[in-house]
């Protein structure tokens, strides 16, 4: 008995010891930016996922709000009423665990004074559990979620601005058959869940079309050893193109394979890999022969109406000097900036700080803001965000123009800037 | 035909890295009778250091894969001896190195995660000159990666078998008590096998990641498929580690090609209950 | 004195088994433990090897406290132990097992081989078997590489755990021969036995352990005369 207890003991300590040094080691949890002075706070609560796999996507969130936050801080806050207000914003690690997040979001609710009435939810499992509470907890929130599904809840407080997974599937599915041409198509994915809902969608339209699918092959491709067993299947049904949804550095390692291993089909790629990311990883050498890929355009890359070209560059240099050349860009980290100023503005229109429902309603009318980069951008009445994207097709390392992926590009805000 | 070539030489390659795991893990749990959890992540840890040592230091790529395998091994001997080796005092139950190798998990990916970001990281072109003979695509890397292995492999039995070093890791396997009795320092013996096998899998690491991208998670189905794989061969078996991890090479690449690619790990854990019912300590195991 | 135990306790766990235990040898003497199973011989032993360490009391050999060093630094100031149950290493060949013996001593390559031919010339079935597994040999031929191993140490003190155990009365005999032989050329030998008609035959002191502690102990020809002893060890 008294061993057992001993043992126990140790297994504790071991457990204490453990997670002191993961604690010491973790990305740290709370970030604070503003000191202040006489002025007021507002807070504003972010979760995203900062450990793990996801965990450069949260760190892009992050990134995106933080910059929006130190830039109207420094310009003097928000005035609201006379008085001005320092953003304070505070971000946690959800671990991309519903529970935990659920947690950290409840702790802060309670600990954050003045009391929070933005929040920013990176992860869409714990989105949904908090969206039954936030109009009670007069709280707005954006979820950061591919479903639209989420919006259709009447909830009066919630945002969600990212573009749904199955729209562009449905845009790549018709570029795929109508603009490049090829009928005979392989999936090639990842096997969560994100991913599954752009396959079955893009499989769908393809299918509704013409195209004859061959096959359709889940493959874990982040931790996966290697791509050739996948590969050798694939190419051995000769198709015309490959369909994938992949991180670029994934994508770039199969096209590269893939050739190596004599495949002369195209590639078409999903919403998570740009084609500009795609062109920067390939060698020089072997762009020559990498033959015919299309993916979603960057923004530097995408046919732009006149003025924003440039607005984008400044923009991302404002950017890359922050937080350096290598980080890329896109609307992971635009959506949180350009919402942080709709949050501004909304509360300056509305005289106040603490009144969710106004400010909510008053951010759909204070979109596209001007500070903002993303043109093709408003928040409907339901919550949902909408764009317009791009796709660009690229021959052997050669730019082809960007044709409408999904969305109506005429939505665009008339700027002249 | 030449599929069936492609694919069979497609499972020789990985078949190459997973033996190489699978020889660090099974001489730990031979050894030292702890399951080590953590070796995918000391897997994971090597792609960083040989891509760090690769885009930093601008070295020659095999090289760099000494370096890796030298710099893993103090870093696994360090490891071992902060943590294992004090979970195994006179408090310790069989809990003990199951929880420190799940605390290493936490700590080893939340430090590659402050250190190198959350962004994977690949090498870039290395010997990807190609050979194609009968219809089949094979690129230098992964004709050096199982040439490696295999010298690799026979460098350990040489090791292993014909000096007193290596005989006295086998003693202690053999009967850790009786190793103690004839002047081994069988706790030192436990540091250099845990320092080799966080090697080797480093090594292997090394080997595959002109091949695939470096990342958080490249370790989970290393540690996986090592555990397979020696359950396999038999626990603490060295040949069954090295025939454990060609079969499994062969078997995801075979399955991957010819049956599904979506549920291929079921195929593996199908065939290793199969080998299990017919030989239940595994195909070398002990009695 | 060669080796001096001084009221030794050992604990496995809670459970005491080795209760004030004091034992010595001298230089050139053969002494052996006798009891019967659970008596504490091979936990005294152990104890002995630095396999397991006392609780309170102390080990001197050569004047020397050993009682908190470490086996191997034991093993290398002289003292070897055949262990219970031989402990061989049953995967490895005659040859390896005699050559780990040596391990304290694997710079000497020269000193080994004469050596191993020395354990050779006294068996000589090892060197026939050199090149088998140690696991294939019969219970008297792994005793016989048990004791080869345990003197391929150079020991100052040989200590043996039960070498007639599961073994027939006239290999018995053959190695208790040995072992005497051994001892009249002044090796200084320990045997724990359960066979005390044999040892007390051919050792010069012995002691009865009983329940962890000693019960009697004396001049191994008295030892072959008590009552008690005869009545509980010999069966007479």
């Amino acid at each position: 008995m008294k061993k057992l207890d001993k043992g126990l003991w140790m297994t504790a300590l071991t457990l204490v010891v453990a997670i002191t040094f993961l604690a010491g080691c973790a990305p740290s949890g709370g970030t604070t930016t503003s000191t202040a002075e006489q002025p007021g706070v507002v807070n504003i609560i972010m979760t995203v996922p900062l450990s793990g796999m996801l965990a450069s996507f949260g760190q892009e969130q992050q990134e995106g709000m933080q910059m929006a936050v130190d830039e109207i801080n420094a310009a003097g806050g928000v005035k609201v009423a006379g008085k001005n207000y320092l953003i304070k914003l505070t971000v946690m690690d959800d671990e991309f665990d519903a529970s935990k997040g659920e947690d950290e979001v409840d702790m802060m609710l309670e600990k954050l004074t003045p009391k929070p009435v933005f929040y920013w939810c990176g992860s869409d499992v714990v989105g949904k559990v908090i969206m039954d509470e936030n109009e009670k907890e007069n709280l707005i929130m954006e979820i950061v979620s591919s479903d639209k599904a989420v919006v259709s809840t009447g909830n009066k407080l919630l945002i969600r601005l990212e573009s749904d997974t199955r729209d562009v599937a449905k845009g790549f599915a018709n570029i795929t058959y109508d603009d490049m041409g090829c009928k005979k198509a392989i999936m090639l994915c990842g096997d969560d869940s994100a991913s599954g809902l752009y396959r079955d969608q893009w499989i769908e339209t393809y299918k509704s079309k013409g195209g004859q699918l061959l096959d359709s092959i889940d493959v874990d491709l982040f931790s996966t050893t290697d791509f050739y067993p996948f590969l050798t299947k694939a190419i051995a049904e000769n198709p015309d193109v490959i369909s994938t949804f992949a991180s670029a550095d994934s994508l770039v390692l199969m096209m590269t394979q893939a050739q190596q291993l004599g495949y002369k089909g195209k590639w078409v790629f999903g919403d998570v890999t740009e084609v500009g990311e795609v062109l920067h990883l390939i060698p020089a050498k072997a762009m020559q022969t990498m033959g015919t890929f299309c993916g979603v355009a960057a923004y530097e890359t995408a046919t732009l109406p006149e003025g924003q070209q440039t607005r984008f560059r400044a923009h991302i240099k404002k950017f890359h000097d922050k937080y350096g050349a290598d980080k890329l860009w896109g609307s992971i980290v635009t959506n949180p900036y350009e919402l942080c100023y709709a949050f501004k503005y909304a509360m300056e229109k509305t005289g106040t700080t603490t009144d969710a429902y106004a400010i909510r309603a008053a951010m759909a009318d204070a979109v596209p803001v001007p500070e903002g980069v993303y043109p093709f951008y408003k928040i409907n009445p339901d919550g949902s965000g909408e764009y317009c994207e791009f796709a660009n097709i690229c021959t052997n390392g050669v730019m082809g123009n960007s044709m409408v992926l999904y969305g109506d590009p005429s939505i665009a805000p008339k700027t002249s800037e | 035909m030449s599929m069936l070539l492609q694919t069979t030489i497609n499972g020789i390659v990985i078949g190459s890295a997973f033996s190489l795991v699978a020889l660090g893990l099974t001489m730990i749990w031979g050894i030292m009778h702890i399951s080590n959890f953590a070796h995918g992540s000391f897997y994971m840890i090597g792609g960083y250091v040989i891509w760090t040592i690769i885009t930093l230091l601008g070295v020659d790529f095999w090289l760099a894969i000494l370096i890796t395998a030298v710099v893993m091994a103090i870093f696994g001997a360090i490891v071992e001896r902060l943590t294992f080796r004090p979970a195994e005092g006179p408090f310790s139950t069989p809990l003990s190195s199951l929880i420190v190798s799940i605390g290493l998990i936490m700590i080893f990916n939340n430090s590659v995660l402050a250190i190198w970001g959350a962004r994977p990281e690949t090498l870039g072109a290395i010997n990807i000159q190609e050979f194609h003979f009968l219809n089949v695509t094979v690129t230098l890397q992964r004709v050096l990666i199982v040439v490696a292995a295999v010298i690799l492999i026979a460098l350990l039995q040489f090791f292993l078998k014909r000096t007193t070093l290596g005989m006295s890791i086998e003693a202690t396997a053999q009967n850790a008590e009786s190793a103690r009795l004839m002047g081994i320092n069988t706790s030192r013996v436990g540091s250099i096998v845990f320092a080799m096998g966080v090697s080797l899998a480093a090594i292997a690491a090394g080997l595959m990641a002109p091949l695939t991208n470096i990342n958080i998670g490249m370790g989970d189905h290393m540690t996986t498929y090592g555990f397979v794989i020696i359950i396999l061969g038999g626990m603490g078996s060295i040949p069954g580690a090295i025939i454990g991890g060609f079969i499994l090479g062969l078997i995801s690449s075979l399955s991957a090609t010819y049956l599904t690619a979506n549920y291929y790990e079921v195929i593996v854990f199908g065939v290793l209950i199969l080998i299990l019912a017919i030989k239940p300590t595994g195909l070398f195991g002990a009695k | 004195m060669l080796l001096e135990v001084v009221n030794i306790d050992t604990y496995y766990g809670d459970a005491q088994a080795l209760k004030g235990v004091s034992f010595n040898v001298a230089n050139s003497e053969l002494v052996t433990i006798l009891g019967a199973n659970g008596m504490g011989k091979t936990t005294l032993l152990k104890t002995i090897t630095g396999l397991l360490k006392p609780k309170a009391g102390t080990i001197k050999f050569y004047e020397i406290n050993i009682e908190r060093m470490s086996t191997y630094d034991i093993v290398a100031a002289g003292v070897s132990l055949a262990p219970e149950g031989r402990g061989l290493f049953a995967e490895m060949s005659v040859l390896k097992n005699l050559l780990l013996g040596a391990y304290v001593h694997r710079d000497d390559k020269l000193g080994n081989k004469e050596m191993m031919d020395n354990v050779f010339e006294l068996f000589p079935i090892l060197k026939e078997r050199q090149h088998q597994a140690a696991g294939t040999l019969s219970g008297g031929e792994a005793q016989m590489l048990a004791i080869g191993r345990a003197l391929m140490a150079r020991p100052k003190l040989l200590m043996l755990d039960e070498p007639s155990v599961g073994l027939a009365p006239q290999i018995v005999a053959h190695i208790f021969n040995i072992i005497k032989d051994l001892n009249n050329r002044g090796m200084t030998i320990v045997v724990a036995e359960q066979n005390a008609a044999m040892a007390l035959s051919i050792a010069h002191r012995g002691y009865v352990l009983e329940t962890g502690e000693v019960s009697i102990t004396g001049e191994a020809k008295a030892l072959l005369n008590d009552d008690r002893v005869k009545r509980v060890y010999i069966g007479a």
